[in-house]
């Protein structure tokens, strides 16, 4: 079956995470992905814990995908890679800004083999700016953007979310400004540079903090689990654990007072719009739980369930995975691989009903396809290279 | 200068923060993106703070770029003018639990035979499927059940959420994407197509690390506070006047960090000689380095850190964003006039095009600001 992406060649020189997710998902949709490493191979080959020597965190990241390795300080390796490019749609790269030019691989360079490349950049802080040139891991964006400041327990200081999301932001505004450029090209006949920074990523999912700021004084720091600006949206004592509940607008409201049966919570002067819940809601997270104590979080999670309020078990990570809803969702796959055996990983969170994403290639090893795309070369485009 | 989605209409029936953040991202790559909302008080978020001159800030951060038209979907006469809006539309997008437009005789079924070109775009708590596509579902709620509350938090302590929607945000943008490549497939097909993205999947899906390191190593991720799971030191630390983070993964960085501390003698510490050696003294080893960091500035650390090439940053506040040279010049806090709140502040596009560039072209809009121009247009194109 054709896949959304079918037929788009993609040119990936990234490593480690943001740039890998990026092209996966890219290959997930049909993309035929050309993962060029180092002769050492991505960095996150190397990382903890391993199957059978193969690392989680490649696999993780890195399946419909092929793998060739090139030594891009070898001008016969530069040349391959110039070759690939020409006959590409996307080159993907994530290094800091500056060294492809080095490499003699600039987009000043490559668009002009190819004036239909789409070049996407995926940088720490991007590629204009004072700090462009600074290295960056997840936990330097996540604290430079902002979100380690309002992440955390009440009182007890900046916190970081508990996974990549200074990574994981940039690679989805990655992969949805090559698909743009993609849609564009047809038109235009044109490619053109795509510059995506971590950094700015973290700025775009900031919600409504800026405002919070500019508008109520009230600088964002760490308020625990409740929302800034809807109320009720928190985490709560029930008689055997914690619930969270998610009431964020006048119906929900309503309906969340009739399921706890406190009709004069609706009633109540101070929690009469979600501006004087949010105003009130300590008090109103007091007088909520006086009620919630009295059952548990299963019997309040149906009861709510049924009254159409938002509700939820605060769950631990195994408990997440192993729960029903996670088992019947297809997101969790399995792949068949070589070394590691059976291997199980994320699914697709886009489905499409036409042309639905499927794995067709487990993660590659270091080089698997070296000779296969050398002959492709040299069947589809005469291209002879003995470097590789 | 024509915007990468120019070409593309997208008829928008979302409402709160993934859906309208999914057609934001649309609307500021250039598509024409017409937001459907119900009488009286249109947007739930139109309803969220902070005010601005009565105007919900929160409603015109994600909605600017969009036009806004007022249907009530429970008359004939809301759905048939929904009807001919779909009828020459690229893109119809919406967030609605499974089954709701079924029930306003608005399913892809009937939509797809009246336009086969049209991509259906669904954004849901728990997808189309599954034991819980009833369930109704805010960012919260999937942070709680899909652990990603079980992996955040401070070490040995409550799990805590992270502290912006980043599930919603995250799901708008997964539906984004979806929505481009479709239209970008129908080029070839000339088909639309059904588009399923649930905050659940999206949440599964970029928490992919700790999902592998589960399934397969059975290593449970916990809240480990600031710390990196493997490296070491790899956290935030007191300075003088505020935290910073210090990253280093290997023990040549290490070095490089005790060099720059002008603490030479740690490297040859017994106790701190391998990451699996300062990982076990971990409360020893943050204690001594809080002792030496405090000494001096923010400021001052994260030059001499540099310095010696050790990854390192500052824990920003919203405060100091706004102040920063790095945003600036990536042009990430925007001006935007708005006729009644006035010169706001919202945030840049994080899609940088070189050709194609993203641009606010008009500010939210007000409820039904465009109804009249936009059915009397419809109706006088197309009927």
């Amino acid at each position: 079956m054709n896949k959304a992406l079918s037929g788009v060649k993609i040119i990936d020189l990234t490593r480690a995470m943001a740039g890998p997710f990026c092209t996966m998902f890219l290959g997930d949709m049909g993309a035929d992905v050309i993962k060029v490493e180092s002769p050492e191979g991505d960095e996150s080959r190397e990382s903890y814990p391993r199957i059978e020597g193969i690392s989680t965190m490649f696999m993780s990241a890195n399946r419909n995908k092929r793998s060739i390795t090139a030594n891009l300080k070898d001008p016969g390796d530069v040349a391959l890679i110039k070759e690939l490019v020409t006959h590409a749609d996307v080159i993907v790269e994530n290094y800091r800004p500056g060294v492809m030019k080095r490499l003699g691989l600039s987009y000043e360079v490559l668009s002009e083999i190819n004036p239909r490349l789409i070049y996407a950049a995926c940088s720490g802080f991007g590629q204009t700016g004072p700090y462009a040139e600074l290295p960056a891991y997840d936990i330097v964006i996540q604290a430079y953007g902002g979100l380690m400041s309002m992440t955390g327990p009440e009182g007890q200081g900046p916190t970081k979310a508990g996974f990549s999301f200074g990574d994981i932001g940039a690679g989805l505004f990655t992969i949805t400004g090559i698909l743009a450029a993609l849609c564009e090209r047809h038109e235009s006949g044109l490619g053109q540079f795509v510059d995506v920074a971590m950094l700015d990523g973290q700025i775009a999912v900031s919600e409504n903090a800026i405002a919070r700021y500019l508008y109520d004084g009230e600088l964002p720091e760490p308020i625990g689990n409740r929302h800034p600006s809807v109320a009720p949206d928190d985490s709560f004592a029930a008689s055997d654990g914690t619930i969270v509940i998610a009431a964020g607008n006048e119906k929900l409201w309503q309906a969340l007072c009739s399921a706890l049966e406190r009709d004069d919570l609706a009633e109540d002067v101070r929690f009469k719009t979600n501006d004087q819940r949010t105003q009130h809601q300590s008090e109103l997270k007091a007088e909520m739980e006086k009620t919630l104590k009295w059952k548990t979080v299963s019997q309040w999670r149906a009861i709510l369930k049924t009254a159409g309020v938002p509700s939820g078990s605060v769950y631990g990570y195994a408990e997440a995975v192993n729960d029903p809803e996670m088992q019947a969702s297809g997101m969790i796959q399995n792949v068949a691989h070589p070394i590691s055996g059976e291997v199980r990983m994320p699914g697709f969170p886009i489905r499409f009903s036409r042309t639905p994403c499927s794995i067709d290639r487990r993660p590659p090893l270091l080089g698997e396809h070296n000779e296969e795309v050398l002959q492709m070369l040299k069947d589809e485009y005469g291209f002879v290279n003995t470097h590789i | 200068m024509a915007n990468a989605l120019s070409k593309f209409r997208v008829i928008d029936l979302t409402h709160m923060l993934a859906g309208s953040f999914c057609t934001k991202i649309l609307a500021d790559l250039g598509a024409d993106v017409i937001k459907i909302e119900r009488p009286d008080t249109g947007d739930d978020s139109r309803m969220i703070g902070p005010f601005v001159n009565g105007e919900s800030m929160y409603f015109i951060e994600q909605n600017r770029n969009k036009r806004s038209v007022v249907l009530d979907l429970k008359t004939e006469d809301g759905r048939g003018a929904l009807l001919k809006l779909v009828k020459n539309a690229d893109v119809l997008v919406e967030n609605f639990r499974p089954g709701v437009m079924e029930k306003l005789g608005l399913g892809y079924d009937t939509l797809e035979t009246l336009n086969p070109a049209l991509i259906y775009a669904s954004g849901t708590g728990f997808g189309q499927e599954g034991p819980m596509r009833d369930e109704a579902a805010y960012d919260l709620t999937v942070q709680a059940f899909s652990g990603m509350m079980g992996v955040t938090g401070k070490a040995g302590g409550e799990y805590s959420k992270v502290g912006s929607s980043v599930v919603s945000t995250s799901a708008g943008t997964l539906l984004a994407a979806g929505i481009i490549a479709a239209l970008f497939e129908r080029f070839t097909s000339g088909l639309g197509q059904k588009i399923d993205v649930s905050m659940y999947g999206a949440a599964s899906a970029i928490m992919e690390n700790p999902m592998m390191r589960y399934l397969n190593a059975g290593i449970e991720a916990r809240p480990l506070g600031n710390r990196h799971a493997g490296a070491c030191p790899f956290s935030s630390f007191h300075t003088s006047n505020g935290d910073i983070v210090i990253a280093t993964t290997t023990d040549a960085a290490w070095v490089k960090l005790c060099e720059a501390l002008v603490h030479t003698e740690l490297t040859v510490d017994p106790r701190f000689i391998t990451t699996d050696d300062r990982s076990e003294n971990w409360t020893t080893l943050e204690s001594v380095l809080n002792e030496i960091l405090k000494k001096e500035t923010q400021e001052e650390w994260i030059l001499k850190l540099r310095a010696h090439n050790v990854v390192c940053g500052k824990i920003n506040t919203v405060a100091n964003l706004l102040e920063d040279p790095q945003i600036a010049d990536r042009k990430m806090i925007l001006d935007t006039e708005h006729p009644i709140a006035g010169m706001v502040s919202v945030t840049g596009m994080p899609i940088k095009l070189s050709r194609t560039p993203c641009e606010i072209r008009r500010s939210a809009p007000l409820l039904g600001e465009n109804t009249d121009e936009i059915l009397y247009d419809s109706a006088k194109t197309h009927f």
